[in-house]
């Protein structure tokens, strides 16, 4: 530390200097300092930076055991405590597309599963004996396993950390409590906007079927099993993928010593290590204009996205200033212009990501609200233009740089950031003092490298635009930009449960089966039936009690449908045209989201009239299933799957009567997903046509509505135009 | 009142290992007391330097005591709209020509009071006279517009080599943040000290329409932020507690940048401000700058004190908001403020219900029933100053009811007031509030909120300490009675999100 007198008489000097520099009238004279205090400065740039301390680089140890485990140690005696951090070469990118999940799955379950030796709940208590944690991660191009304890407690979280590497334990029942809990977040994925936005525009720049954006589905969830885990585990898990960094309060040597004991002991894996899963540019998809029509919201996620390149590229400094320049934070081009000078978004800025082994993106984000969306893309793609038009200023230049190069000490603030940045070095093949390089490299960039930069990677017509937002409250449409694609981001629900490949003799018996349902309906009566309609009281079970709605609705065998409900809050009316569904309350008309309107298509294809006129027909598969019990009763079973629309319904049969006792199938009631079960309690004769007049209606085994007849009509006056959107 | 950690899913500890130290607080922090400096400035300013001389940077953490509770209906907002104001320079920084732009501004502020008053008159406003105005105001801000150097303040910070330039606003305090190579300590002082002697709040309605987009990004597109507002809106009908931070929709279309000076005036002087200053630091010459700089802030009385108290809730509140959302329940009952007698047992039941693997909220709901997908626990939301709530969430796994979910949660909470926790759980919990606290003290930037937390709310920074101490007091027998005292049918407030169907949407709320 300096004296304080130095800096005092400096500062003193500089402030004359910018006395002297400024020109007349003269100005009043300086505030005259209180006695002893010291001068302030005037301006900003009066103030003197003394010399930098110097800047102590932690001294890292690294190490490889025998095993081929690489190590690297930072003593840290500030504070009592021991920290680890691993990374494991392994990843998402590794795990079957059919089986998206597994690899987080699987190293979730390492530490909730515990070990042969541990039980999983066992090992939570046994953790918080210890104060400490240890956890496993997955991410799409690593794996991770870390600890945090106090340092007396090092030594158990060890054990336990190598044990749990070794010996994980899988148990089932922790199995199928993660997939629960992976299903819950698939579930909720539609629940905040922003989240929407990122992800589908990840999907859409690497391509929704590339490993660098493929997501755990309901289906890819059902397909994991244990013995995933378990090969999955094993070819991963092995010491010689292992890149381990401890710091924190210990001696080298005994720490050493500890891992030796602990996780040197742990054999070879002997697989080779996993190459690198290349992006493959033909899943991406096409640049262009992308939309996710959102109507609850009121503000538009605008963002612009490309595939940038790596951080070994030779142009990776060129582009890092770039993008800083263009929207990296105060002094950026897209905060001063669209934030401060526009007031249009709180959120805009440009984020250059570039990969470690395969490319990153470069992406642009702005939040405005709904009524300036174009204005806004207009501004920020005039921002682009810009940069790619001139040469950027010598101040702009020399901020961005210095924020970066004088900013030098934070680098080396915390142990556990210097070891993190070796370890992932090591991991990703960089030499060790990329550090140092990458400043080397920042000092050496030019106006002129930062404009060939711009001209690189900012042509516009390369970039997907990807705006979410309410289109009706947009101040221009956005097909004045181009063409503009829908996105679909509605959640594939689940499919029902995988029957084993029909036998011819089991699909004999089955339509032998549809055939006598089919003559107990109605026969050539039920073939007759074009529309129906019914009037019927619906008792939903809600949280808050019964609720009593009187519904009259209308469907044609083409799976159109129109749906009338009185409810105590009022009259609606929801309908079906075939291909969009819609609903109306009052006056208000409004277009259903996209995945509502799907599962309109897959609940026609679900229609039970439908099922038995069609289901000889090509498309649809049968087989008898073996029989089963519903409510006590034993009732035949026959799968119709429409193969078209991958839809599984199970007919359930009274084998005295050839009618119908229900009907299950994979769908969602009030929009809650899960399995359906419908029973019937009495039927009607309308027309020669035998239909369920009391039906009782589970979700997931719980009571969910239940439907009593007044009315039915089968082919009643119907004109094609009620079931299309009220105008 | 509990120390923040960034540590989640800290384990808890069951045993107590007599060897442990953390049965003495005080001895295990001697170490770290040593390192801190406190100083008060003659204005009332209050100064901690903690040194740490690991590494050459310092982090900067300026604590106002003044939030979003201090506003009054017409100014909802205001508190987080000055900490906008507050990166937009000052006479000397963020102008060429202060004299000038003054005028500028006070054009501005003019031709904004005159467009209002149109738009006061309704629908009986005059078109072409709002059209006539609106170009007025425009004009004028273009006018003062040629004054400005555009995010200076920023710029500097960010020439300096500087990191993690941000504030937040808060219910009780708003708060300004950055870290310097520590040769660049004095531009802080300088800036620091511009910022709160003589801000401009140049751009002011152009940064509103800034904070109503944060507004529409938090609240009005985000069904858990709109739940939050609606819910709070309920759970309070006096004390200031019940408004949205973020401020009404209307009042950030409203409010001036005279509004905001007075609000400036009125709650930003020295003894308003705590800064604590961590890092490789000389404590000497941090005061000697310390004095230099911020001697110069006047001395001003502070406001008058919140005194409207919320009134005991008489009965159960329930919201119902139907969102394109899967569900949550949120349940909120009222406590005491946080430097209650009381605090360190509900930051107990917190800790317990909620803190790690074996928590019980994770255990019981997550992983032995399987009702929820998430669920959690704790005490003083929104804040800590005046009584708040203790306020807890549940996602519901798919196909479970809400009304299941929070059976559920009643069950637990239940328990508490029914059972008398063990003392191996409890020990647990103690265990984890000293881990907490160390691991809060290995960056700069956590010392520094830590401390400034502490000074400002119980006048002491060393309480970060001896809370451990008033932690270690709580007995089974405490939680018990706190539990039965507090969670109580009438005392509290429920909300559900429920999945709208189609044509039961609100409509989202006007652009503007």
């Amino acid at each position: 530390m300096k004296p304080v007198w130095t800096l005092t008489a400096a500062a003193l000097g500089l402030s004359m200097a910018a006395f002297a520099q400024t020109a007349a009238p003269p100005k009043p004279a300086a505030p005259k300092p209180a006695p002893g205090r010291a001068a302030v400065a005037n301006l900003p740039k009066d103030i003197a930076f003394p010399k930098l301390n110097e800047i102590k680089v932690p001294q890292t140890q690294r190490f490889v055991l025998a095993n081929g485990m690489t190590v690297f140690l930072l003593e840290d005696h500030e504070l009592p405590t021991v920290k680890a951090s691993a990374l494991i070469r392994t990843g998402t990118r590794y795990e079957p597309a059919a089986k998206a999940g597994l690899a987080a799955i699987t190293a979730e379950v390492m530490r909730t599963g515990g070990s042969t030796a541990r039980p999983g709940d066992k090992l939570d208590d046994e953790l918080d004996r210890l104060a400490a944690t240890v956890e496993f991660g997955m991410g799409r191009a690593s794996g991770t396993a870390s600890i945090s304890c106090l340092k007396e407690d090092a030594e158990k979280a060890f054990i336990i950390l190598a044990d749990l590497l070794q010996h994980p334990a899988f148990p089932q029942e922790k199995i199928d409590l993660e997939k629960e809990q992976a299903r819950a977040g698939i579930a909720r994925r539609n629940d905040d906007p922003m989240g929407i936005h990122g992800r589908e525009l990840r999907r859409l720049v690497y391509g929704k079927l590339s490993p660098y954006a493929t997501q755990a589905e309901y289906a890819t969830l059902d397909a994991i099993t244990r013995q995933d885990l378990l090969v999955f585990h094993s070819r991963y898990y092995q010491p010689e993928n292992v890149i381990l960094g401890v710091w924190g309060d210990f001696d080298p040597a005994a720490m050493k010593a500890l891992i030796e004991r602990t996780l040197g002991v742990w054999r070879k894996g002997g697989h080779p290590r996993p190459p690198v899963v290349e992006v493959d540019p033909t899943l991406a998809a096409k640049p262009g204009v992308y939309l996710i029509e959102k109507t609850d919201v009121n503000q538009s996620n605008i963002g612009l996205i490309r595939l940038a390149g790596k951080m070994s590229d030779p142009d990776y400094y060129d582009n890092t200033v770039m993008a800083d320049i263009l929207g990296g934070g105060f002094a950026s081009r897209l905060f001063n212009k669209i934030r401060t000078e526009m007031g249009l978004a709180y959120a805009s800025s440009a984020s250059y990501s570039p990969g470690m082994d395969i490319p990153g993106t470069l992406s642009v984000f702005i939040g405005t609200k709904s009524e300036t969306t174009m204005k806004a893309i207009e501004a920020m793609k005039g921002e682009l233009a810009r940069m790619a038009a001139a040469e950027v200023t010598d101040a702009e230049l020399r901020t961005s740089k210095d924020s970066i190069l004088k900013g030098e000490a934070f680098d080396y603030a915390s142990t556990g950031q210097v070891v993190s940045r070796l370890m992932n070095y090591e991991y990703y093949g960089y030499p060790a003092d990329f550090l140092q390089r990458f400043r080397a490299g920042i000092e050496k960039v030019t106006k002129a490298g930062v404009l060939a930069s711009a001209r690189k990677w900012l042509q516009q017509d390369q970039f997907i635009l990807l705006v979410l937002g309410k289109t009706a409250d947009f101040d221009q449409p956005l097909t004045k930009l181009g063409p503009v694609t829908p996105v679909d981001y509605s959640i594939p629900q689940p499919e029902g449960p995988k029957l084993d490949a029909a036998t011819p003799q089991a699909e004999q018996a089955g339509l032998a089966l549809l055939a006598k349902v089919k003559a107990a309906h109605g026969g050539a009566a039920l073939d007759a039936v074009k529309t129906v309609s019914q009037t019927a009281e619906i008792k939903i079970s809600t949280p808050q009690g019964d609720m009593a709605i009187q519904q009259e609705a209308t469907g044609s065998m083409d799976g159109k449908q129109v749906v009338k409900m009185i409810t105590p809050m009022g009259e609606m009316m929801q309908g079906f045209d075939g291909e969009r569904a819609w609903a109306k309350q009052g006056p208000t008309v409004r277009e259903a989201p996209a995945a509502q309107s799907a599962l309109a298509k897959q609940s026609a294809v679900r229609d039970t009239i439908s099922l038995l006129q069609n289901f000889a027909k090509p498309g649809y598969k049968v087989q008898a299933l073996p029989g089963e019990k519903l409510e006590d009763k034993d009732v035949a079973a026959v799968a119709i799957t429409h193969e078209p629309s991958k839809t599984t319904v199970k007919l359930l049969i009274d084998p005295a009567t050839g009618l119908l006792a229900g009907k299950s199938y994979t769908g969602s009631v009030m929009g809650q997903p899960g399995t359906v079960v419908e029973r019937y309690l009495a039927f009607g004769d309308v027309s020669g046509v035998k239909l369920a007049t009391h039906t009782v209606m589970s979700l997931n085994g719980r009571k969910a509505v239940e439907t009593t007849v007044k009315e039915w009509k089968v082919n009643p006056p119907a004109s094609p135009s009620m079931f299309s959107k009220p105008q | 009142m509990k120390p923040d950690s960034r540590t989640i899913r800290l384990a808890c500890a069951a045993v107590a290992l007599l060897s442990a130290p953390w049965l003495a607080a005080q001895d295990s922090f001697a170490e770290f007391e040593k390192k801190v400096t406190e100083f008060t400035l003659d204005n009332g300013m209050k100064f901690l330097i903690v040194e740490r001389h690991n590494a050459p940077v310092v982090s900067f953490y300026t604590y106002a005591d003044v939030g979003s509770a201090q506003e009054v209906k017409g100014i909802t907002g205001m508190a987080h709209m000055f900490e906008h104001m507050a990166f937009k320079g000052t006479r000397k920084v963020g102008t060429k020509n202060w004299a000038e732009e003054k005028n500028a501004l006070d054009q501005v502020d003019r031709a904004f009071l005159a467009l209002r008053a149109e738009r006061d008159k309704g629908s009986k406003a005059g078109k072409e006279q709002l059209a006539e105005l609106d170009k007025a105001f425009e004009a004028a801000q273009e006018g003062a517009g040629r004054f400005v150097v555009p995010n200076e303040l920023g710029k500097l910070i960010d020439s300096a080599g500087g990191r993690g330039l941000n504030a937040s606003t808060a219910s009780d305090k708003t708060d300004y943040f950055y870290s310097l190579p520590s040769n660049a300590i004095e531009l802080w002082f300088y800036l620091e000290s511009e910022r709160f002697l003589n801000p401009v709040l140049r751009e002011f309605y152009k940064e509103a329409g800034v904070v109503r987009e944060e507004r529409r990004m938090r609240t009005d597109s985000n069904p858990v932020g709109k739940m939050i507002e609606e819910f709070l809106a309920v759970a309070y009908k006096a004390h200031p507690y019940g408004e949205p931070g973020i401020g009404h929709m209307s009042d950030l279309m409203n409010f001036t940048r005279i509004d905001a000076e007075a609000f400036f005036q009125q709650h930003y002087m020295a003894s308003s401000l705590t800064c604590v200053l961590a890092g490789d630091i000389d404590p000497k010459r941090a005061r000697t700058l310390a004095e230099a700089y911020f001697g110069r802030l006047p001395k001003r009385p502070r406001p008058e004190p919140v005194r409207t108290a919320e009134p005991r809730q008489e009965v159960e509140k329930r919201v119902l908001l139907k969102a394109q959302s899967q569900p949550w329940v949120l349940i909120g009952y009222h406590k005491p403020a946080a430097t209650h007698p009381d605090g360190p047992v509900y930051d107990a039941i917190g800790s317990l219900l909620s803190d790690g693997r074996s928590s019980r909220l994770y255990r019981r709901l997550v992983t032995e029933k399987k009702i929820v997908a998430g669920a959690g626990g704790f005490p003083d939301f929104p804040g800590e100053k005046y009584p708040g709530l203790f306020f807890f969430y549940a996602a519901a796994n798919p196909g479970k009811t809400n009304a299941e979910v929070e059976k559920a949660m009643y069950g637990e909470i239940d328990d508490l007031k029914t059972n008398l926790v063990s003392q191996e759980e409890l020990d647990g919990v103690k265990r984890r509030a000293r881990s907490s606290i160390i691991n809060s003290l290995s960056s700069n930037t956590s010392i520094g909120m830590q401390l400034a937390k502490f000074q400002v709310l119980t006048g002491d920074w060393r309480n970060v300490f001896k809370y451990l101490d008033e932690i270690n007091k709580v007995t089974p027998e405490d939680v018990r009675r706190v539990a039965r005292a507090t969670f109580t049918e009438s005392n509290r407030t429920v909300g559900y999100i429920e999945m709208a169907k189609p044509g039961e949407m609100a409509k989202p709320g006007a652009g503007n």
